[in-house]
Protein backbone atom coordinates (compact mmCIF):
# COMPACT_ATOMS: atom_id res chain seq x y z
CA UNK A 1 0.00 0.00 0.00
CA UNK A 2 1.36 3.43 -0.90
CA UNK A 3 2.14 5.96 1.84
CA UNK A 4 0.00 9.10 1.68
CA UNK A 5 2.26 10.82 4.19
CA UNK A 6 5.92 10.03 4.59
CA UNK A 7 8.01 11.78 7.25
CA UNK A 8 11.75 11.23 7.66
CA UNK A 9 13.95 12.64 10.42
CA UNK A 10 11.69 15.62 10.99
CA UNK A 11 12.87 18.11 13.62
CA UNK A 12 11.22 21.39 14.45
CA UNK A 13 11.50 24.09 17.13
CA UNK A 14 9.55 27.31 17.65
CA UNK A 15 12.79 28.99 18.74
CA UNK A 16 16.44 28.17 18.07
CA UNK A 17 16.83 26.58 21.50
CA UNK A 18 13.47 24.78 21.62
CA UNK A 19 12.89 21.33 20.16
CA UNK A 20 9.20 20.59 19.75
CA UNK A 21 9.88 17.59 17.49
CA UNK A 22 13.07 15.54 17.30
CA UNK A 23 13.96 13.15 14.47
CA UNK A 24 10.37 12.09 13.86
CA UNK A 25 9.86 9.43 11.18
CA UNK A 26 6.67 7.61 10.24
CA UNK A 27 4.39 6.82 7.31
CA UNK A 28 0.64 6.96 6.89
CA UNK A 29 -0.62 4.35 4.46
CA UNK A 30 -3.53 4.93 2.13
CA UNK A 31 -6.80 3.85 3.74
CA UNK A 32 -5.40 3.68 7.27
CA UNK A 33 -6.89 5.24 10.39
CA UNK A 34 -4.04 6.66 12.44
CA UNK A 35 -4.45 7.94 15.99
CA UNK A 36 -1.77 10.30 17.28
CA UNK A 37 -1.51 10.17 21.05
CA UNK A 38 0.90 11.46 23.65
CA UNK A 39 1.08 13.66 26.74
CA UNK A 40 0.42 17.41 26.71
CA UNK A 41 3.28 19.25 25.05
CA UNK A 42 4.37 16.13 23.16
CA UNK A 43 4.33 17.97 19.82
CA UNK A 44 1.15 16.40 18.39
CA UNK A 45 -0.43 19.63 17.17
CA UNK A 46 2.98 20.92 16.10
CA UNK A 47 3.45 17.81 13.98
CA UNK A 48 0.16 18.42 12.18
CA UNK A 49 0.97 22.11 11.69
CA UNK A 50 4.34 21.22 10.22
CA UNK A 51 2.74 18.63 7.91
CA UNK A 52 0.32 21.28 6.63
CA UNK A 53 3.01 23.92 6.16
CA UNK A 54 1.64 26.06 8.99
CA UNK A 55 4.83 25.84 11.06
CA UNK A 56 8.18 26.42 9.38
CA UNK A 57 11.10 26.05 8.93
CA UNK A 58 11.88 22.42 9.76
CA UNK A 59 14.63 19.97 9.00
CA UNK A 60 13.99 16.56 7.48
CA UNK A 61 11.74 15.38 4.68
CA UNK A 62 7.96 15.42 4.39
CA UNK A 63 6.15 13.90 1.42
CA UNK A 64 2.42 14.33 0.86
CA UNK A 65 0.83 12.17 -1.83
CA UNK A 66 4.32 11.37 -3.15
CA UNK A 67 5.13 15.08 -3.56
CA UNK A 68 7.60 16.99 -1.37
CA UNK A 69 5.56 19.10 1.02
CA UNK A 70 7.32 22.31 -0.03
CA UNK A 71 6.04 21.93 -3.60
CA UNK A 72 2.71 20.27 -2.74
CA UNK A 73 -0.26 22.16 -4.18
CA UNK A 74 -3.21 19.70 -4.17
CA UNK A 75 -4.53 20.94 -0.84
CA UNK A 76 -8.08 20.00 -1.83
CA UNK A 77 -7.01 16.37 -1.23
CA UNK A 78 -6.59 17.16 2.48
CA UNK A 79 -9.47 18.06 4.78
CA UNK A 80 -8.31 19.77 7.99
CA UNK A 81 -10.09 20.29 11.27
CA UNK A 82 -7.96 22.43 13.62
CA UNK A 83 -7.92 22.42 17.40
CA UNK A 84 -10.24 24.61 19.51
CA UNK A 85 -12.37 25.57 16.56
CA UNK A 86 -15.28 26.65 18.76
CA UNK A 87 -13.65 29.98 19.55
CA UNK A 88 -14.69 32.18 16.64
CA UNK A 89 -14.13 35.90 16.44
CA UNK A 90 -17.39 37.06 18.06
CA UNK A 91 -17.62 39.90 15.53
CA UNK A 92 -17.24 37.75 12.44
CA UNK A 93 -20.56 37.50 10.60
CA UNK A 94 -20.93 34.21 8.75
CA UNK A 95 -23.58 31.65 8.02
CA UNK A 96 -22.97 27.92 8.24
CA UNK A 97 -23.12 27.64 4.43
CA UNK A 98 -20.46 30.36 3.99
CA UNK A 99 -18.04 28.55 6.30
CA UNK A 100 -18.65 25.08 4.81
CA UNK A 101 -18.37 26.45 1.26
CA UNK A 102 -14.90 27.84 2.05
CA UNK A 103 -13.73 24.22 2.19
CA UNK A 104 -14.01 24.19 -1.61
CA UNK A 105 -11.63 27.10 -2.08
CA UNK A 106 -8.51 24.89 -2.25
CA UNK A 107 -9.69 23.30 -5.50
CA UNK A 108 -10.52 26.60 -7.18
CA UNK A 109 -8.09 28.31 -9.50
CA UNK A 110 -7.81 32.08 -9.92
CA UNK A 111 -10.22 33.81 -9.94
CA UNK A 112 -11.61 31.61 -7.20
CA UNK A 113 -15.37 31.57 -7.79
CA UNK A 114 -18.05 29.12 -6.68
CA UNK A 115 -20.53 27.61 -9.13
CA UNK A 116 -24.10 26.38 -8.79
CA UNK A 117 -23.00 22.78 -8.17
CA UNK A 118 -21.03 23.92 -5.13
CA UNK A 119 -24.29 24.82 -3.37
CA UNK A 120 -25.42 21.20 -3.75
CA UNK A 121 -22.06 19.96 -2.46
CA UNK A 122 -22.39 22.18 0.63
CA UNK A 123 -25.90 20.85 1.29
CA UNK A 124 -24.64 17.31 0.85
CA UNK A 125 -21.80 17.86 3.34
CA UNK A 126 -24.21 19.41 5.85
CA UNK A 127 -26.58 16.46 5.43
CA UNK A 128 -23.75 14.06 6.16
CA UNK A 129 -23.06 15.71 9.53
CA UNK A 130 -26.78 16.05 10.31
CA UNK A 131 -27.09 19.81 9.85
CA UNK A 132 -29.26 20.10 6.75
CA UNK A 133 -31.53 22.72 8.28
CA UNK A 134 -28.68 24.94 9.56
CA UNK A 135 -27.41 26.20 6.21
CA UNK A 136 -28.50 29.83 6.69
CA UNK A 137 -27.96 29.94 10.45
CA UNK A 138 -25.42 32.37 11.89
CA UNK A 139 -22.37 30.53 13.25
CA UNK A 140 -22.81 32.39 16.53
CA UNK A 141 -26.20 30.74 17.05
CA UNK A 142 -24.63 27.26 17.09
CA UNK A 143 -23.68 25.18 20.12
CA UNK A 144 -20.08 23.98 20.54
CA UNK A 145 -20.96 20.57 19.13
CA UNK A 146 -22.76 22.08 16.13
CA UNK A 147 -19.76 24.31 15.40
CA UNK A 148 -17.52 21.26 15.43
CA UNK A 149 -19.87 19.38 13.06
CA UNK A 150 -20.01 22.42 10.78
CA UNK A 151 -16.21 22.50 10.57
CA UNK A 152 -16.21 18.76 9.96
CA UNK A 153 -18.60 19.40 7.05
CA UNK A 154 -16.13 22.04 5.84
CA UNK A 155 -13.29 19.52 6.05
CA UNK A 156 -15.14 16.91 3.98
CA UNK A 157 -17.04 19.10 1.50
CA UNK A 158 -14.35 18.72 -1.19
CA UNK A 159 -14.35 14.93 -0.68
CA UNK A 160 -10.68 14.79 0.36
CA UNK A 161 -8.56 11.64 0.31
CA UNK A 162 -7.03 12.46 3.67
CA UNK A 163 -8.65 13.91 6.79
CA UNK A 164 -6.39 15.51 9.41
CA UNK A 165 -8.19 16.17 12.67
CA UNK A 166 -6.78 17.82 15.79
CA UNK A 167 -8.71 16.58 18.81
CA UNK A 168 -12.14 16.63 17.18
CA UNK A 169 -13.97 15.39 20.27
CA UNK A 170 -12.47 17.65 22.95
CA UNK A 171 -15.00 19.49 25.14
CA UNK A 172 -17.98 17.86 23.42
CA UNK A 173 -20.87 16.01 25.03
CA UNK A 174 -21.07 12.24 24.71
CA UNK A 175 -23.78 12.32 22.03
CA UNK A 176 -21.85 14.69 19.74
CA UNK A 177 -18.65 12.74 20.32
CA UNK A 178 -20.36 9.48 19.32
CA UNK A 179 -21.84 11.18 16.26
CA UNK A 180 -18.42 12.44 15.14
CA UNK A 181 -16.68 9.09 15.63
CA UNK A 182 -19.49 7.26 13.86
CA UNK A 183 -19.21 9.74 11.00
CA UNK A 184 -15.43 9.25 10.78
CA UNK A 185 -15.94 5.49 10.78
CA UNK A 186 -18.19 5.85 7.72
CA UNK A 187 -15.65 8.12 5.99
CA UNK A 188 -12.91 5.58 6.68
CA UNK A 189 -15.12 2.81 5.28
CA UNK A 190 -15.44 4.92 2.09
CA UNK A 191 -11.67 4.79 1.71
CA UNK A 192 -10.72 8.10 3.30
CA UNK A 193 -7.41 8.01 5.19
CA UNK A 194 -7.67 9.52 8.67
CA UNK A 195 -4.94 11.05 10.82
CA UNK A 196 -6.32 12.18 14.15
CA UNK A 197 -4.90 13.58 17.38
CA UNK A 198 -6.83 12.36 20.37
CA UNK A 199 -6.66 12.41 24.14
CA UNK A 200 -9.46 9.87 24.24
CA UNK A 201 -6.98 7.05 24.84
CA UNK A 202 -9.52 4.87 26.62
CA UNK A 203 -11.47 4.35 23.40
CA UNK A 204 -8.77 5.04 20.84
CA UNK A 205 -8.57 1.45 19.63
CA UNK A 206 -12.28 1.24 18.83
CA UNK A 207 -11.73 3.20 15.65
CA UNK A 208 -8.02 3.56 14.82
CA UNK A 209 -5.99 0.74 13.27
CA UNK A 210 -2.61 2.44 13.67
CA UNK A 211 -1.06 4.27 16.62
CA UNK A 212 1.57 6.98 16.55
CA UNK A 213 2.61 7.72 20.12
CA UNK A 214 4.65 10.90 20.44
CA UNK A 215 6.61 12.62 23.15
CA UNK A 216 8.63 15.07 21.05
CA UNK A 217 9.98 11.97 19.34
CA UNK A 218 8.22 8.84 18.17
CA UNK A 219 7.75 6.46 21.10
CA UNK A 220 5.70 3.98 19.07
CA UNK A 221 4.51 3.81 15.49
CA UNK A 222 2.74 0.78 14.13
CA UNK A 223 -0.42 -1.31 14.15
CA UNK A 224 -2.62 -0.69 17.14
CA UNK A 225 -2.79 -4.38 17.93
CA UNK A 226 0.96 -4.49 18.42
CA UNK A 227 1.17 -1.48 20.71
CA UNK A 228 0.38 -3.27 23.98
CA UNK A 229 3.17 -5.76 23.39
CA UNK A 230 5.71 -3.09 22.53
CA UNK A 231 8.45 -2.97 25.15
CA UNK A 232 9.42 0.64 24.52
CA UNK A 233 5.86 1.83 24.97
CA UNK A 234 5.38 -0.34 28.07
CA UNK A 235 8.59 1.04 29.55
CA UNK A 236 7.45 4.57 28.69
CA UNK A 237 4.35 4.03 30.83
CA UNK A 238 6.36 2.35 33.57
CA UNK A 239 4.80 -1.06 33.11
CA UNK A 240 1.43 -2.60 32.33
CA UNK A 241 -0.70 -0.88 34.95
CA UNK A 242 0.13 2.72 34.12
CA UNK A 243 -0.43 2.17 30.44
CA UNK A 244 -3.44 -0.10 30.74
CA UNK A 245 -5.95 2.58 29.75
CA UNK A 246 -4.25 2.97 26.38
CA UNK A 247 -4.87 -0.62 25.40
CA UNK A 248 -8.51 -0.85 26.35
CA UNK A 249 -9.81 -1.56 22.88
CA UNK A 250 -11.40 -4.46 21.01
CA UNK A 251 -8.51 -4.95 18.56
CA UNK A 252 -6.15 -6.01 21.31
CA UNK A 253 -5.88 -9.39 22.93
CA UNK A 254 -4.53 -8.86 26.42
CA UNK B 1 -22.67 66.16 -9.30
CA UNK B 2 -18.85 65.81 -9.23
CA UNK B 3 -18.92 65.41 -5.46
CA UNK B 4 -21.62 62.71 -5.66
CA UNK B 5 -19.61 60.65 -8.17
CA UNK B 6 -16.47 60.82 -6.05
CA UNK B 7 -18.59 60.10 -2.98
CA UNK B 8 -19.96 56.87 -4.47
CA UNK B 9 -16.42 55.74 -5.40
CA UNK B 10 -15.00 56.48 -1.96
CA UNK B 11 -18.01 54.99 -0.16
CA UNK B 12 -17.72 51.71 -2.05
CA UNK B 13 -14.03 51.35 -1.23
CA UNK B 14 -14.35 52.40 2.40
CA UNK B 15 -17.27 50.01 2.93
CA UNK B 16 -15.51 47.00 1.44
CA UNK B 17 -12.04 47.51 2.89
CA UNK B 18 -13.27 48.85 6.23
CA UNK B 19 -15.14 45.62 6.96
CA UNK B 20 -12.05 43.51 6.28
CA UNK B 21 -9.85 45.77 8.42
CA UNK B 22 -12.25 45.81 11.37
CA UNK B 23 -12.61 42.01 11.31
CA UNK B 24 -8.82 41.66 11.23
CA UNK B 25 -8.36 44.03 14.20
CA UNK B 26 -6.70 46.56 11.90
CA UNK B 27 -9.31 49.29 12.34
CA UNK B 28 -6.76 51.96 13.21
CA UNK B 29 -4.58 51.42 10.18
CA UNK B 30 -6.70 53.98 8.28
CA UNK B 31 -5.79 56.58 10.88
CA UNK B 32 -2.08 55.81 10.58
CA UNK B 33 -2.14 55.90 6.78
CA UNK B 34 -4.08 59.15 6.77
CA UNK B 35 -1.27 60.74 8.78
CA UNK B 36 1.24 59.39 6.30
CA UNK B 37 -0.89 60.96 3.54
CA UNK B 38 -0.46 64.33 5.24
CA UNK B 39 3.31 64.12 4.81
CA UNK B 40 3.01 62.71 1.28
CA UNK B 41 0.62 65.51 0.22
CA UNK B 42 3.08 68.08 1.60
CA UNK B 43 5.84 66.44 -0.42
CA UNK B 44 3.69 66.58 -3.54
CA UNK B 45 3.15 70.31 -3.00
CA UNK B 46 6.87 70.93 -2.51
CA UNK B 47 7.53 69.06 -5.75
CA UNK B 48 4.87 71.13 -7.51
CA UNK B 49 2.88 68.04 -8.48
CA UNK B 50 -0.76 67.10 -7.89
CA UNK B 51 -0.54 65.92 -4.23
CA UNK B 52 -2.61 62.74 -4.64
CA UNK B 53 -0.39 61.47 -7.45
CA UNK B 54 2.57 61.61 -5.06
CA UNK B 55 0.54 60.42 -2.06
CA UNK B 56 -0.80 57.18 -3.60
CA UNK B 57 2.56 55.40 -4.07
CA UNK B 58 3.98 56.70 -0.78
CA UNK B 59 0.94 55.64 1.24
CA UNK B 60 0.81 52.24 -0.47
CA UNK B 61 4.47 51.71 0.46
CA UNK B 62 3.74 52.84 4.03
CA UNK B 63 0.79 50.42 4.24
CA UNK B 64 3.05 47.57 3.15
CA UNK B 65 5.63 48.72 5.70
CA UNK B 66 3.05 48.66 8.49
CA UNK B 67 1.99 45.17 7.40
CA UNK B 68 5.59 43.97 7.43
CA UNK B 69 6.36 45.48 10.84
CA UNK B 70 3.14 44.15 12.34
CA UNK B 71 4.12 40.62 11.29
CA UNK B 72 6.81 40.89 13.94
CA UNK B 73 4.15 41.22 16.62
CA UNK B 74 6.54 40.55 19.49
CA UNK B 75 8.74 43.42 18.38
CA UNK B 76 6.26 46.06 17.28
CA UNK B 77 2.56 45.12 17.54
CA UNK B 78 0.32 48.18 17.08
CA UNK B 79 3.39 50.37 17.55
CA UNK B 80 4.13 49.87 13.84
CA UNK B 81 1.13 52.06 12.98
CA UNK B 82 2.30 54.68 15.51
CA UNK B 83 5.85 54.76 14.18
CA UNK B 84 4.89 55.16 10.52
CA UNK B 85 2.02 57.59 11.13
CA UNK B 86 4.19 59.82 13.35
CA UNK B 87 6.86 59.83 10.67
CA UNK B 88 4.28 61.00 8.13
CA UNK B 89 2.96 63.84 10.28
CA UNK B 90 6.44 64.97 11.32
CA UNK B 91 7.55 64.98 7.69
CA UNK B 92 4.47 66.97 6.66
CA UNK B 93 4.95 69.57 9.41
CA UNK B 94 8.62 69.93 8.55
CA UNK B 95 7.92 70.41 4.84
CA UNK B 96 5.14 72.89 5.63
CA UNK B 97 7.44 74.98 7.81
CA UNK B 98 10.16 74.94 5.16
CA UNK B 99 7.82 76.10 2.37
CA UNK B 100 5.41 78.43 4.09
CA UNK B 101 3.65 79.38 0.88
CA UNK B 102 1.45 76.32 0.74
CA UNK B 103 0.51 76.08 4.44
CA UNK B 104 -3.10 77.08 3.82
CA UNK B 105 -3.52 74.55 1.01
CA UNK B 106 -1.91 71.78 3.04
CA UNK B 107 -4.06 72.36 6.09
CA UNK B 108 -7.21 72.29 3.96
CA UNK B 109 -6.47 68.59 3.48
CA UNK B 110 -6.86 68.03 7.20
CA UNK B 111 -10.63 68.45 6.88
CA UNK B 112 -11.24 67.67 3.20
CA UNK B 113 -13.47 69.43 0.72
CA UNK B 114 -15.36 67.13 -1.58
CA UNK B 115 -17.49 69.99 -2.94
CA UNK B 116 -14.42 71.49 -4.63
CA UNK B 117 -13.50 68.54 -6.81
CA UNK B 118 -12.28 69.03 -10.38
CA UNK B 119 -13.37 66.93 -13.38
CA UNK B 120 -10.01 65.27 -13.82
CA UNK B 121 -10.00 64.40 -10.11
CA UNK B 122 -13.20 62.46 -10.72
CA UNK B 123 -11.49 60.49 -13.46
CA UNK B 124 -8.50 59.84 -11.18
CA UNK B 125 -10.71 58.71 -8.28
CA UNK B 126 -13.04 56.64 -10.45
CA UNK B 127 -10.19 54.83 -12.22
CA UNK B 128 -8.46 53.92 -8.96
CA UNK B 129 -11.78 52.96 -7.36
CA UNK B 130 -12.63 50.57 -10.18
CA UNK B 131 -9.20 48.92 -9.91
CA UNK B 132 -9.50 48.52 -6.13
CA UNK B 133 -13.10 47.29 -6.29
CA UNK B 134 -12.28 44.71 -8.97
CA UNK B 135 -9.31 43.42 -6.95
CA UNK B 136 -11.45 43.12 -3.81
CA UNK B 137 -14.29 41.34 -5.63
CA UNK B 138 -11.97 38.96 -7.50
CA UNK B 139 -10.37 37.99 -4.17
CA UNK B 140 -13.61 38.15 -2.18
CA UNK B 141 -13.72 34.47 -1.14
CA UNK B 142 -10.00 34.44 -0.36
CA UNK B 143 -10.40 37.54 1.81
CA UNK B 144 -13.32 35.81 3.55
CA UNK B 145 -11.33 32.72 4.52
CA UNK B 146 -8.11 34.51 5.47
CA UNK B 147 -10.13 36.87 7.68
CA UNK B 148 -12.14 34.05 9.28
CA UNK B 149 -9.17 31.79 10.09
CA UNK B 150 -5.66 32.23 8.75
CA UNK B 151 -4.63 28.63 9.51
CA UNK B 152 -7.55 27.21 7.54
CA UNK B 153 -6.68 29.54 4.67
CA UNK B 154 -3.04 28.47 4.63
CA UNK B 155 -4.06 24.81 4.82
CA UNK B 156 -6.17 25.52 1.73
CA UNK B 157 -3.06 26.60 -0.16
CA UNK B 158 -3.77 30.34 0.08
CA UNK B 159 -0.74 32.63 0.24
CA UNK B 160 -2.01 34.60 3.22
CA UNK B 161 0.92 37.03 3.37
CA UNK B 162 0.29 38.05 -0.22
CA UNK B 163 -3.41 38.59 0.52
CA UNK B 164 -2.53 40.68 3.59
CA UNK B 165 -0.13 42.80 1.50
CA UNK B 166 -2.83 43.27 -1.15
CA UNK B 167 -5.32 44.41 1.49
CA UNK B 168 -2.81 46.86 2.95
CA UNK B 169 -1.96 48.31 -0.48
CA UNK B 170 -5.65 48.69 -1.44
CA UNK B 171 -6.31 50.37 1.91
CA UNK B 172 -3.53 52.84 1.17
CA UNK B 173 -5.23 53.83 -2.09
CA UNK B 174 -8.66 54.08 -0.44
CA UNK B 175 -7.28 56.29 2.35
CA UNK B 176 -5.71 58.76 -0.09
CA UNK B 177 -8.94 58.99 -2.09
CA UNK B 178 -11.05 59.40 1.07
CA UNK B 179 -9.03 62.39 2.25
CA UNK B 180 -10.75 64.48 -0.40
CA UNK B 181 -14.11 63.70 1.23
CA UNK B 182 -13.49 63.82 4.96
CA UNK B 183 -9.87 64.95 5.40
CA UNK B 184 -6.86 63.44 7.12
CA UNK B 185 -8.31 63.74 10.61
CA UNK B 186 -11.56 61.89 9.91
CA UNK B 187 -10.64 59.37 7.24
CA UNK B 188 -10.41 56.39 9.60
CA UNK B 189 -14.00 57.07 10.70
CA UNK B 190 -15.17 56.44 7.15
CA UNK B 191 -13.38 53.09 7.12
CA UNK B 192 -14.49 51.99 10.57
CA UNK B 193 -18.00 53.28 11.35
CA UNK B 194 -20.03 51.93 8.38
CA UNK B 195 -18.28 48.57 8.81
CA UNK B 196 -18.98 48.38 12.53
CA UNK B 197 -22.59 49.43 11.93
CA UNK B 198 -23.01 46.68 9.33
CA UNK B 199 -21.62 44.16 11.83
CA UNK B 200 -24.41 45.09 14.25
CA UNK B 201 -27.06 44.23 11.68
CA UNK B 202 -25.82 41.47 9.35
CA UNK B 203 -25.61 37.75 10.07
CA UNK B 204 -23.64 36.74 6.97
CA UNK B 205 -20.32 37.96 5.60
CA UNK B 206 -21.89 38.76 2.23
CA UNK B 207 -24.67 40.68 3.96
CA UNK B 208 -22.20 42.64 6.10
CA UNK B 209 -20.09 43.56 3.06
CA UNK B 210 -23.14 44.74 1.09
CA UNK B 211 -24.52 46.70 4.03
CA UNK B 212 -21.16 48.27 4.85
CA UNK B 213 -20.82 49.54 1.25
CA UNK B 214 -24.44 50.75 1.19
CA UNK B 215 -24.05 52.63 4.50
CA UNK B 216 -20.72 54.23 3.51
CA UNK B 217 -22.13 55.47 0.19
CA UNK B 218 -25.36 56.64 1.84
CA UNK B 219 -23.70 58.69 4.58
CA UNK B 220 -21.39 60.35 2.07
CA UNK B 221 -24.23 61.27 -0.33
CA UNK B 222 -26.54 62.46 2.46
CA UNK B 223 -23.63 64.27 4.14
CA UNK B 224 -22.74 66.11 0.93
CA UNK B 225 -26.37 67.19 0.47
CA UNK B 226 -26.82 68.30 4.09
CA UNK B 227 -23.55 70.20 4.20
CA UNK B 228 -24.30 71.95 0.91
CA UNK B 229 -27.73 73.22 1.98
CA UNK B 230 -26.85 73.92 5.62
CA UNK B 231 -23.44 75.39 4.72
CA UNK B 232 -21.58 73.24 7.22
CA UNK B 233 -18.31 71.26 6.86
CA UNK B 234 -18.85 68.16 4.68
CA UNK B 235 -16.37 65.80 6.36
CA UNK B 236 -17.65 66.43 9.86
CA UNK B 237 -21.27 66.05 8.66
CA UNK B 238 -20.50 62.70 7.04
CA UNK B 239 -18.75 61.36 10.14
CA UNK B 240 -21.39 62.54 12.62
CA UNK B 241 -24.12 61.08 10.41
CA UNK B 242 -22.24 57.75 10.45
CA UNK B 243 -22.00 57.85 14.24
CA UNK B 244 -25.75 58.58 14.49
CA UNK B 245 -26.63 55.58 12.31
CA UNK B 246 -24.21 53.41 14.29
CA UNK B 247 -25.93 54.38 17.54
CA UNK B 248 -29.34 53.55 16.04
CA UNK B 249 -28.02 50.16 14.93
CA UNK B 250 -26.54 49.53 18.37
CA UNK B 251 -29.83 50.32 20.12
CA UNK B 252 -31.80 48.30 17.56
CA UNK B 253 -29.60 45.28 18.14
CA UNK B 254 -29.80 45.57 21.92
CA UNK B 255 -33.59 45.79 21.86
CA UNK B 256 -34.07 43.03 19.28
Amino acid sequence: MQPIISVNNLSFGYTKTDTALRNVSFSVLKGSYVAIAGPNGAGKTTLIRVLLGLATPYTGDITLFETPQTSFSSWERIGYLPQHTGHFNPLFPATVAEIVRSGLLAEKRFPKRYNTQDKTRVQDALARVGMTDKSDTSVHALSGGQKQRMLLARAIVARPDLLILDEPSTALDQETRSHIFSFLKDEHARGVTILMITHDTAHIGQYADTLLFLDKKVIFSGPFDGSCKDDVLRNYFGGDIAGEHLFNHPHTEH
Amino acid sequence: MHAYIVGVCIGALAGMLGLLLVLRNRALIGDGLAHVSFGAIALGMVMGMYPFVVAVPIVVLASLGIGKLTERATLFGDAAIGIISATGVAGGVLLASMAQGFNVDLFSYLFGNILAVATWEIVFAAALSVIVAVLVLVNYHTFFLTTFDESLARASGIHTKLIEALLMALTGIAVVLSIKAVGVLLVSALLVIPAVTALQLAKSFGGAMTLSVFLAISVILIGITLSFFADIPTGATIVLLSVLIFLFALVWRRTK
